[in-house]
């Protein structure tokens, strides 16, 4: 949701938000296709067919049309449970599937119906269904299949037929079709210009099954993410002329600094650690290079894990976690702040004793790098404590700290971006604006840090500040990052348990 | 070592070279059709798809190889642009769009490449567009055929019938063919010249092989001017025909459809219109299913497939099209908010006012309450002279709504010598109204 | 769940603003409904694949000059029902300058077709153009006969006039003549040979005799289309034919097969016009060069008809014109092609520099790596477009020395002027191309040879065809039967 926000104030922001359709998840093959998909795994104990049916948003119109029994224009569950059973069914009378040359009948094992959001509200439809034919019995040596998809012959769309053994021990030959996917089972199409529509409605193979029995094939239940295939089309389609690389760039450095606007994302907690430590413009920029930097490396190990671990761990279930890890380094940090300030505070030295004038203009003249700020802040520390970490200043490792946890939690949007570039072989324009996205977020970060850094001095310069409240703030902060962990963790772990 | 000795080591790299396929490639002696390049392509067979196939596969692949050739990206551009007027499978269009503005950054005033994005601004109604497209392949190639065809109809679209006119001319002068055969015949439509328009569509038919796809586009255009004349046998006959040469053309399907309707052979109808729909649901093929099933009392498939077109529609709006004319005159049609329609009209006139946005405006405004607006655009509707039975029914109508009994009696008998069968849902209404007002002579509302 | 669509809808929105310079693609509207006429037309029955014009050389009548165009490219033999048709809307003519002033306005031939249809297929109503059955000739008799008795399964059936134009004068030479119908297949027609022979009607001429035939014949063309095609992809490496490959003409004793090469238009037909008549009724006194060229045309028409105006009425504009072999082809900028199809040959000084600069040379040079003529080719101008280099009008005519006597066929060399034995001895053929050309004549070799220049020309480069798929016939049409519908191969002969 917060990244939608960002995108929707980006659009008025852009003056563009009319030119744009709203939430143009548009059928990638276009809003008539009726798309198929079978992957035939034969296995000791039979061969599975597990079927992929991928309407558009129109066919799904007419076939809702013939879902709604009671005419009330919903589909309840009751119908919804009909219509999956009806369709697994029509779509098996058309499948034909011979063994050794004699028919096999296959059997409906399980299937799976969802609606995914597509283009104008308008749903989509996607039945996901596990079919099962007996082996041909006292077949010995290799057996020969032919399988053909005879449904919905004139009807244009994606149609596609892999074949891999269903068990460790099976081996198949000869066979007329590939392996892998090109579709990730109709949920990604690719949009190569130089690739025509896959069309393929026939398979030929021999197979020794083995001993072992298939492996489970488990329909997802249909709602599967639609890789952003918009996206994919769109850019393909394009040239990347300088202009509109720049363009792009800048495009996603203000994606990425909107995405900081909106809430969570730490700001609360910059500007608290901020006050209440003695930040400087070194510090924001410290602070910043470090979202950037876990913000984009999060966004690359997200990436990886969705493009090679995807089998074992669907990237969705790893946001919880990330939150969760996110809300308890923030708690572990707000903590040891309080701890530290409240200790400075009880002993009756005010944290911000050490904002003098010499201070201030030593961060103005201060023009070195990281590892000179490092140096600055520990020659700091040596000034008047003696024991790390100093309630009111600025430690490194707080901050370094700090800056993971703003940037722990990948913003989805980066990872699609990423994810799409790749899958258009630009995975070097995906990293760039993947990074530009990330820069965009950090800047709007130390930018609001800065102005508190700044706004601060100002208050200080008027004499406001003074006071036991103000000698308490840092302490107070420090407690408001605490909290805010406990926050984010709270809400993120129901989801990752 | 011999010339011909370093050449067998320097092959392989120079086939890179896009220069010499850009050279051969695309005029190589009865090379694969090669649009854009009329009169010396292939011709061929009566069996046209598999052959789009081929030459797609073909281009390819010859891409893969070597992806700077920017002849085999316009002609690949092209052939996709074919196969979607083939398959109405929209997908093909984001392809042929790629590779032809990677040919045009290559080369930006390349005419066949210009030719083919200025096809697909028309297609995705981007008239004005796709006119400033077809004039700059004009420039770039001032005796293009093609450039002028591109002209022509997006001056039809906007209204500027002249300027079609002009081009059309143009184009015929440089090269009488199908294509500007076609054009021409269309233009003789709209200006009433029915006659001249069979000729013409019927030497558009006569100018390439029957089976392609053009040709049976043509065919089917032929069998509407047969059908709009209502000479419904004829038009059946010709839609057969088409049939008959390219199996499955949901356009020559479609046809059949409206002729077995005006025959009143409604389940026909209804299994034709359904086999077209199903293939390629254009909503004016659902918005005349839509009729047929009221007209045969099912009311239930009626709503179906009136949702259906509803979907069509916010499909359309999120994808950014203007209001689709036909859309509004259904919505009119069926009192959905006859209004909202002609509110939308209003929009689409002010950018372009051809005779049908006018006569699409006209219905709606009529529908809305305001006959004495319509009239206004049902006369810039019929500002042609077509003799188009439903614009002049639409005449008729509001002509009647004010009042004007010889004008409503003179526009409903020219409905009815034009097409006594013009539409399931207004011919027998038009027959009652027009004995009405034989009969009073008064205002019928 | 709720992730799922945020990402998906996000990511989308993202990638609309990422490329918001250019408008959001309709998907729907893509389909919408304005009236798209196709923008660009193949017409084949005005496409001229060949045009060959030279002294006969059946025996006995070397005093015959012989013009031949062939249409639509690349039949398929098994194409029913209707097989392919001449177009009753296209005027094919041959255009002829025999003053030699570069004009070829002096003597032209017409063709026009009308179609009918007629006989069983009509009775019948089926939809089928060519009925009969040879196995039961009682029930459908089998189609032995172009008109009468034998002819009732001839269902569509062309005829055609012959027009002589000179200057003013119109002569119909013939009229009614019937076009042979194309090759269904042994039990329609059991006798396709005895069946177009009736297609050769004699022709009284001032002068003498002459004949006429049109209809469907196997096409002559030989080439590796694929090959060239293939970014000239020949199959082998480089492209040379040994001494013995080269001088081997297909003649009587040699072995029938290609060197390297894939003949790609085996199998397919073509649909023909040949004429024979008299050289004296051509050739003007002390003009021994004609040249002439293959024209066809479509009416053209007025978009809005004037007011009780004829329904069509516009002069033909010629769609296609044909000279010498290629030059449509590799010589002509794809940009100017429907320009140079339109204009007269005698106006071709506006093009006079794609013969200068030839892009096949600079492709040749390019794709082989070896220094080919890339400008400045005067020859190629001299020996394209004038009879003699002196000349100043230029043409892009056909031109054929009518002095030079006719070789035999089977001592015909498919290099013409460059024409050489096993053991590298020239023997030259002056007889064929670019003098006049023939269908024996191996125009892709020599167009290569002679474009590239003497590196070409000495290694002996060539697309590895050196003949048709079919015999060439000794006598008049001279080319060789179409393969039939039913039986059709293509193959690498």
């Amino acid at each position: 949701m917060r990244c939608s926000w960002s995108m929707a104030i980006l659009l008025v922001a852009l003056g563009i938000a009319g030119a744009v359709p709203a939430a143009a998840s548009a059928h990638p093959l276009g809003n008539f296709t009726v798309n198929r998909y079978s992957r035939i795994e034969p296995a000791g104990d039979g061969v599975r067919v597990f079927y992929v049916l991928d309407m558009a948003e129109i066919p799904t119109v007419q076939e809702r049309a013939r879902m709604d029994a009671d005419g009330d224009g919903r589909i309840s569950d009751a119908e919804a449970e009909q219509a999956a059973t009806r369709l697994a069914d029509e779509v098996d009378a058309m499948l034909q599937l011979t063994l050794n040359g004699r028919p096999a009948t296959l059997r409906v094992e399980r299937r799976a119906l969802a609606f995914p959001p597509g283009q104008a509200d308008l749903p989509t439809l996607r039945l996901e269904a596990v079919y099962r034919a007996e082996l041909p019995a006292g077949a010995t040596g290799p057996i020969g299949l032919v399988y053909r998809d005879e449904n919905s012959p004139s009807r244009i769309g994606w149609r596609e037929v892999v074949a891999r053994p269903g068990a460790p021990g099976t081996e198949l030959r000869d066979a007329s079709v590939p392996a892998t996917d090109a579709s990730d089972e109709l949920r990604a199409y690719p949009n190569d210009l130089l690739a025509s529509p896959l069309d393929v409605r026939e398979a030929r193979l021999a197979f020794v099954p083995g001993l072992a029995p298939g492996r489970e094939v488990a329909p997802s239940g249909g709602v599967v993410q639609r890789v952003n295939d918009a996206y994919t089309a769109l850019a393909a389609a394009r040239d990347l002329s300088p202009p509109a690389i720049a363009l792009s760039l800048l495009v996603a450095a203000a994606l990425g600094a909107v995405h900081a606007l909106s809430p969570g994302h730490g700001k609360t907690i910059v500007a608290a650690y901020l006050v209440g430590s003695n930040g400087t413009a070194r510090h924001a920029a410290f602070l910043g290079a470090t979202v950037t930097a876990t913000h984009t490396a999060g966004v690359f190990a997200l990436g990886l894990v969705t493009l090679c671990l995807s089998e074992l761990i669907l990237p969705e279930r790893l946001y919880p976690f990330l939150e969760v890890g996110s809300g308890l380094l923030v708690v572990g940090l707000g903590t040891g702040l309080f701890v530290g300030r409240a200790r400075a505070a009880l002993a009756g030295r005010a944290p911000h004793h050490h904002h003098g004038h010499g201070h201030h203009d030593h961060a103005h003249d201060d023009h070195g790098d990281v590892h000179h700020h490092h140096d600055h802040v520990h020659g700091h520390s040596h000034h008047g404590y003696s024991h790390a970490p100093p309630p009111g200043g600025v430690s490194l490792r707080s901050l370094l700290a700090l800056g993971v946890s703003g940037g722990l939690l990948p913003c989805p949007t980066a990872l699609v971006v990423l994810l799409g570039a790749i899958a258009l072989g630009r995975v070097a324009f995906g990293v760039l604006l993947v990074v530009a996205f990330s820069i965009g977020l950090a800047a709007v970060l130390v930018g609001l840090g800065l102005a508190l850094v700044y706004a601060r001095r100002l208050f200080e310069r008027v004499e406001v500040g003074a006071g036991p409240l103000w000698r308490l703030a840092p302490v107070a902060s420090a407690l408001a990052i605490a909290l805010a962990g406990v926050a984010i963790t709270a809400q993120a772990l129901p989801q990752a348990l | 070592m011999t010339p011909w000795q370093r050449a067998g080591a320097a092959l392989a790299l120079a086939v890179v070279l896009g220069a010499a396929v850009e050279v051969l490639g695309p005029s190589a002696r009865r090379a694969e059709p090669v649009p854009g390049l009329s009169g010396a392509v292939v011709g061929g067979p009566a069996v046209p798809l598999p052959r789009t196939d081929r030459s797609i596969a073909d281009l390819q692949g010859r891409l893969r190889a070597n992806g700077d050739d920017r002849g085999a990206q316009t002609s690949l551009g092209l052939l996709y642009l074919q196969k979607a007027r083939e398959t109405a499978d929209p997908a093909y269009y984001p392809k042929a769009e790629g590779v032809l503005r990677q040919a045009l950054a290559s080369a930006p005033e390349d005419p066949d490449t210009l030719v083919g994005l200025g096809v697909l601004a028309l297609a995705r109604h981007d008239f004005a567009g796709g006119l400033a497209l077809g004039e700059r392949a004009a420039r770039a190639s001032p005796r293009k055929s093609a450039a002028y065809g591109i002209v022509t109809d997006a001056n039809v679209e906007l209204g500027r019938y002249d300027e079609a006119i002009a081009a059309a001319q143009r184009m015929v002068d440089i090269r009488p063919d199908q294509s500007s055969y076609a054009r021409a015949s269309y233009l003789r439509e709209l200006h009433g010249d029915v006659d001249g328009a069979i000729e013409m569509m019927q030497a558009a038919v006569d100018a390439d092989a029957p089976g392609r796809e053009g040709t049976e586009w043509a065919r089917v255009q032929l069998g509407n001017l047969y059908f709009n004349a209502g000479q419904i046998d004829s038009a059946e006959s010709t839609y057969r025909l088409s049939l008959a040469f390219l199996p499955d053309y949901f356009q020559a399907k479609a046809g059949l459809a409206r002729a077995a309707a005006a025959r009143g052979d409604y389940d026909q109808a209804i299994r034709l219109y359904s086999e077209a729909t199903q293939v390629a649901p254009l909503p004016d093929l659902v918005a005349q299913l839509v009729d047929v099933y009221h007209a045969a009392g099912r009311e239930n498939d009626a709503a179906q497939a009136q949702a259906l077109l509803r979907a069509e529609e916010k499909l359309y709006a999120a994808n950014g099209v203007d209001t689709d004319l036909e859309m509004a005159l259904f919505d009119a049609d069926h009192d959905v908010d006859a209004a909202g329609a002609a509110q939308r009209l209003q929009r689409v006139w002010q950018q372009r006012r051809s005779v049908h946005v006018a006569d699409a405006l006209a219905w709606a405004t009529f529908k809305a309450g305001d006959c004495r607006a319509a009239e206004g655009y049902a006369r810039e509707a019929l500002r042609l002279g077509t003799r188009d039975a439903l614009m002049l029914y639409h005449a008729g109508r509001i002509a009647a709504c004010l009042g004007q009994v010889g004008r409503a009696r003179a526009l409903l008998d020219d409905v009815l010598r034009t097409n006594p069968r013009f539409s399931v849902r207004y011919a027998s209404d038009a027959a009652v109204l027009r004995d009405q007002l034989a009969g009073e002579g008064g205002t019928v509302r | 769940m709720l992730r799922l669509r945020v990402l998906t809808r996000t990511a989308l929105l993202l990638a609309l603003v990422t490329v918001l310079v250019l408008p959001p693609w309709a998907q729907v509207g893509d389909a919408a409904s304005h009236r798209e006429a196709p923008a660009i037309s193949m017409d084949p029955e005005a496409d001229i694949t060949d045009f060959f014009m030279f002294r006969s050389y059946e025996p006995g009548k070397g005093d015959k000059l012989i013009l031949i165009m062939d249409v639509i490219p690349g039949e398929e033999p098994s194409s029913g029902p209707n097989y392919w048709n001449f177009d009753p809307n296209v005027l094919y003519s041959f255009e002829i300058d025999n003053d030699g002033d570069g004009k070829a306005n002096d003597v032209s031939f017409e063709f026009s077709f009308t179609t009918e249809l007629r006989g069983e297929v009509t009775a019948l109503k089926l939809p089928l153009s060519y009925l009969g059955d040879a196995d039961a000739p009682d029930k459908l008799p089998p189609i032995t006969k172009l008109d009468g008795p034998g002819s009732e399964g001839l269902g569509l059936r062309q005829k055609y006039s012959v027009t002589m134009v000179k200057g003013n004068d119109r002569t119909v030479i013939a009229d009614g003549l019937i076009a042979v119908p194309s090759n269904v297949g042994p039990r329609t027609m059991p006798d396709y040979d005895a069946l177009a022979a009736q297609g050769i009607y004699n022709l009284d001429l001032p002068g003498g005799g002459g004949r006429v035939f049109a209809g469907q014949r196997d096409d002559p063309f030989y080439i590796d289309l694929g090959a060239t095609f293939d970014t000239l992809n020949f199959r082998r490496n480089p492209p040379l034919l040994t001494m013995a490959e080269d001088a081997n003409d297909g003649a009587v004793d040699a072995q029938w097969f290609n060197p390297f090469g894939v003949d790609m238009l085996s199998g397919f037909n073509v649909n023909t016009i040949a004429l024979e008549v008299p050289m004296s009724l051509i050739r003007r006194a002390g003009q021994p060069k004609i040249g002439a060229y293959a024209s066809t045309a479509r009416r053209n028409v007025h978009v809005i008809r004037r007011d009780g105006g004829p329904v069509d009425s516009g002069r033909f504009i010629q769609v296609q014109r044909l000279a010498n072999p290629l030059i449509n082809e590799v010589i002509i900028g794809t940009q100017d092609k429907d320009a140079w199809n339109a204009v007269d040959p005698q106006d071709e000084a506006q093009f006079l520099d794609y013969y200068l600069n030839p892009r096949l040379a600079l492709a040749l040079q390019l794709v082989f790596g070896v220094p080919a003529a890339t400008s400045n080719r005067t020859d190629l101008r001299d020996a394209l477009l004038k009879y003699a280099p002196t000349d100043t009008q230029l043409s892009e005519l056909l031109r054929l020395d009518t002095t030079v006597p006719p070789t035999p066929l089977a001592n015909q060399h498919r290099l013409g002027p460059l024409a050489h034995d096993a053991a590298g001895n020239p023997t030259p053929d002056p007889a064929g191309w670019p003098n006049g050309r023939r269908p024996k004549d191996d125009v892709t070799d020599v167009a290569v040879r002679l474009v590239g220049g003497p590196n070409y020309i000495q290694a002996l480069a060539g697309d590895g065809v050196n003949f048709n798929d079919k015999p060439l016939t000794t006598s008049f049409p001279f080319l060789a039967s179409p393969h039939n519908g039913r039986n059709r191969v293509h193959q690498n002969p």
